[in-house]
């Protein structure tokens, strides 16, 4: 135990410590290290009436929305075990093993069980699987016969999986589960009863959870009761998406419909307009708390990220957003490797499940790349449209049910497309965008 | 309908509410600062019935049939404690807000005979009351002292290694561009030099070696458990407060042995509890220390990780408890 760095009583006088409790003179200074970033925890926030809070925020539980745009960057991906297309694609045989100068590994104690982390979930694929770990957002390529492996060690101790294989494979059974261990990605357990499954039931009470509303220049929606609406089907994340150069008067105008919702985050798309710059988005941030990112496009050759705070990215880019056809695309840096994305890809579709959407000549459908209108929104209400069980019917098309994604390790962290599919003829093929081909596990 | 007595502040609620909402429960939230903002009427005039008017709408107060009582109070943290605190003068202040703690026990007054989750008698636990309890209950519990004179605190630390605690809930003292934080920390020798012959009574416990740390929502005699692996960090091994959240250990589903969670109901059940937090250590000895209770239970700190649905639950039991 190292000696305290700046305790509590070294900043009493001597005769004054008698009158403290223990705990309190032990009690270790610590600075603040970061001041913006504390300041942005506690300063997020925004009022829910419909919920009855007063200092409503809340950043951890909105839906981790597609931002449709750019070159994926390195480090970037979201997902810190993502590959890059076209870096780092094969499966390793001994993953990492020989990568990492690790002092020798302790062998390990045949009598135990090897329990993986309930948050850490192997996805076996065509040519490859996965391990996800849905606490850290990160993934790791593991072949496929770890996997078997890994079921085996569900219900026997490590020396049955080597007499499963007859002896013949000890060292290298030691090696994967050595490997998953330094990865922390499991343990070994003299009593794995205590360490149960997580479950993977994905339950909800909100009728919707995400909505895209789409802006072309002369669009008019009713914000104010396009709020009201979703507030009442309790919708928790907005994307707003402007198809046109926005001024800031009007992207503010537009946000002012949300200051009182039930909407935790809300990310906005909208071409470069003079006004638009980056002080006065900063400024639109800070009056607007539920705004988490902001991109702009068909900026004159302006590439950049900017992290504002803990909560809050702006991004600029060159690249143009004319319409809805944008989006679609499918991509590591797209991927959501955490515990809500996961179970709910499991049973449900990855894109559209519980979403609306209200394209930019205000008809409701279930994605504004989709062409069945529901109705428009100035007379139809949203809630008589998400009932609908032919609105519903998208939202149970799990990757599963999809020719070539059932093959693919991806297929519970990916997002779908069902607008641009591969092959418009088969509504259940692949999505058209998607260059990731799990038989060769390669992006082409 | 089902009462929801909180602090405009508190998210839980928010969840719970769309489950109610789900459900078509009906329910009222009322939080200890509304009243410092909203219409508020509270009419007592006996033999009449009390009458209450929130938001210029009576509450029907014989329509309640079940209560959730979390955090309610709080002011502190409150947007008027925010707004007033460079309005009103420190002592007016604190009048006000003892005012306001006299208003809300009042208000739950009213409603004895409800169905409560955690009662207003019970919001307030004791520590070492607790202790005993958890003892009687059957559960192992650290060896614990409260001294006042550093010979007593060596003589313990000369035996064996030894850990400090707060009594009271743990602070931080804001100082200049940081703070002093309260966490668990293990007594050294060392220690001793920063210290007079005498101090005031304070807490410490033999230092239990861990395997893991378990946190038990405990709800209506169900157990809903997590294993944390703080072990895996040093920052983490004494006080899970104390972790880096940028690189957590691993919080993962547990199953507790079953005369551990017979114990756990035991427990709650004497002390009167139907909802709470517990913090247990699954030691290196192989056996579970309890060491605190908290009847505000952080239970979102369980749900989310393990995928428990603790804000279901919460409501399916208020509403089960309101029709009955």
């Amino acid at each position: 135990m190292t000696s305290r760095k700046k305790p509590f009583s070294a900043s009493l006088a001597q005769a004054d410590r008698r009158f403290h409790s223990l705990n309190l003179l032990l009690a270790d200074y610590e600075p603040i290290v970061d001041l913006a970033r504390d300041e942005a925890i506690l300063d997020n926030k925004q009022p829910s009436s419909r919920y009855g809070s007063r200092d409503y925020a809340d950043n951890r539980f909105y839906k981790n929305l597609s931002m449709p745009l750019g070159p994926v960057t390195p480090g970037e991906a979201g997902a810190g075990g993502a590959s890059e297309p076209g870096a780092s694609e094969t499966a390793p045989a001994a993953p990492e093993a020989q990568a990492a100068p690790a002092a020798p590994a302790a062998p390990l104690d045949p009598s135990k069980y090897f329990v993986l982390w309930a948050c850490c979930l192997a996805v076996d694929g065509a040519s490859r699987s996965l391990v996800c770990d849905l606490q850290r957002s990160t993934f790791t390529f593991i072949p496929n016969v770890l996997v078997e492996i890994l079921e085996l060690c569900k219900d026997r101790p490590i020396s049955a999986v080597y007499e499963h294989y007859q002896h013949q494979h000890d060292q290298q059974i030691d090696e994967y589960l050595q490997f998953l261990i330094s990865k922390e990605y499991g343990f070994l357990s003299a009593s794995p009863q205590r360490f149960p499954a997580m479950s993977l039931a994905w339950r909800s009470p909100r009728t919707i959870t995400n909505c895209v509303i789409d802006f072309a220049a002369g669009t008019e929606h009713p914000l104010a009761s396009i709020n009201e609406q979703l507030s009442t089907l309790f919708c928790q994340a907005v994307e707003l998406r402007f198809f046109y150069a926005a001024s800031l008067a009007e992207l503010s105008g537009v946000l002012e419909a949300f200051v009182d919702s039930t909407v935790r985050g809300i990310s906005v798309l909208t071409g470069a307009h003079p006004t638009v710059d980056r002080a006065a988005l900063e400024l639109l941030l800070r009056q607007h708390k539920r705004v988490k990112h902001v991109t702009v496009h068909s900026t004159a050759a302006h590439d950049e990220i900017v992290r504002v705070d803990l909560h809050t990215t702006l991004r600029f880019t060159s690249e143009q957003v004319t319409s809805e056809a944008c989006c679609g695309q499918v991509s590591p840096r797209y991927f959501n490797c955490n515990v809500e994305a996961f179970t709910e890809a499991v049973e449900h579709n990855s894109c559209l499940h519980r979403k609306v959407s209200i394209d930019a000549r205000g008809a409701i459908k279930n994605c504004p790349s989709m062409a069945h209108s529901y109705g428009q929104i100035g007379d139809t209400p949203l809630l008589q449209v998400v009932a609908q069980d032919h609105f519903q019917a998208s939202w149970k098309v799990t990757k599963d049910q999809i020719s070539v994604c059932q093959d693919c390790e991806f297929r519970y962290i990916c997002h779908d497309c069902r607008a641009y599919v591969a092959d418009p003829a088969q509504p259940l093929s692949k999505p058209a965008r998607c260059r990731y081909n799990p038989y060769q596990g390669r992006w082409e | 309908m089902i009462l929801l007595l909180s602090s405009s502040s508190d998210t839980n609620l928010d969840f719970v509410i769309e489950w109610l909402t789900f459900y078509g429960h009906p329910y009222l939230r009322l939080n200890a600062d509304d009243p410092l903002h909203d219409a508020f009427h509270l009419a007592l005039n006996p033999p009449e019935p009390p009458r209450l008017m929130v938001r210029g709408a009576e509450v029907e107060l014989s329509a309640i049939g079940a209560v959730w009582l979390r955090q309610f109070g709080n002011l502190r943290r409150s947007r008027y404690w925010f707004d007033a605190k460079n309005r009103v003068r420190p002592d007016a202040l604190e009048q006000i807000s003892r005012e306001q703690s006299i208003l809300l026990g009042g208000l739950l007054s009213l409603l004895s005979g409800k169905h409560w989750l955690t009662h207003p008698s019970r919001t307030h636990v004791n520590k070492l009351d607790m202790l005993v309890q958890a003892g009687r209950a059957g559960l192992v519990v650290p060896q614990t002292h409260v001294i006042n004179r550093k010979s007593d605190l060596r003589a313990l630390i000369e035996r064996g290694d030894y850990i400090c605690k707060s009594l009271y809930e743990p602070m931080f003292l804001k100082d200049g561009s940081g703070f002093y934080a309260m966490f668990t920390t293990k007594v050294t020798h060392e220690d001793l030099e920063l210290l007079d012959d005498e101090l005031a009574p304070s807490l410490v416990q033999r230092l239990v070696p861990k395997e893991y740390e378990l946190r038990v929502f405990y709800l209506a005699g169900q157990c809903y458990s997590m294993a944390i692996f703080s072990q895996q960090r040093a920052r983490s091994a004494l006080d899970f407060r104390n972790v880096d959240w940028t690189d957590p250990p691993r919080q993962v589903p547990y199953e507790l042995p079953p005369e551990i969670a017979e114990a756990v109901h035991r427990f709650m059940t004497g002390i009167g509890l139907n909802c709470g937090s517990l913090d247990l250590i699954k030691a290196q000895d192989g056996k579970y220390y309890f060491l605190e209770v908290n009847p505000a239970g952080q239970f979102g700190m369980v749900a989310f990780p393990c995928n428990y649905p603790l804000y279901e639950k919460i409501a399916l039991h208020l509403i089960e408890h309101d029709k009955s």
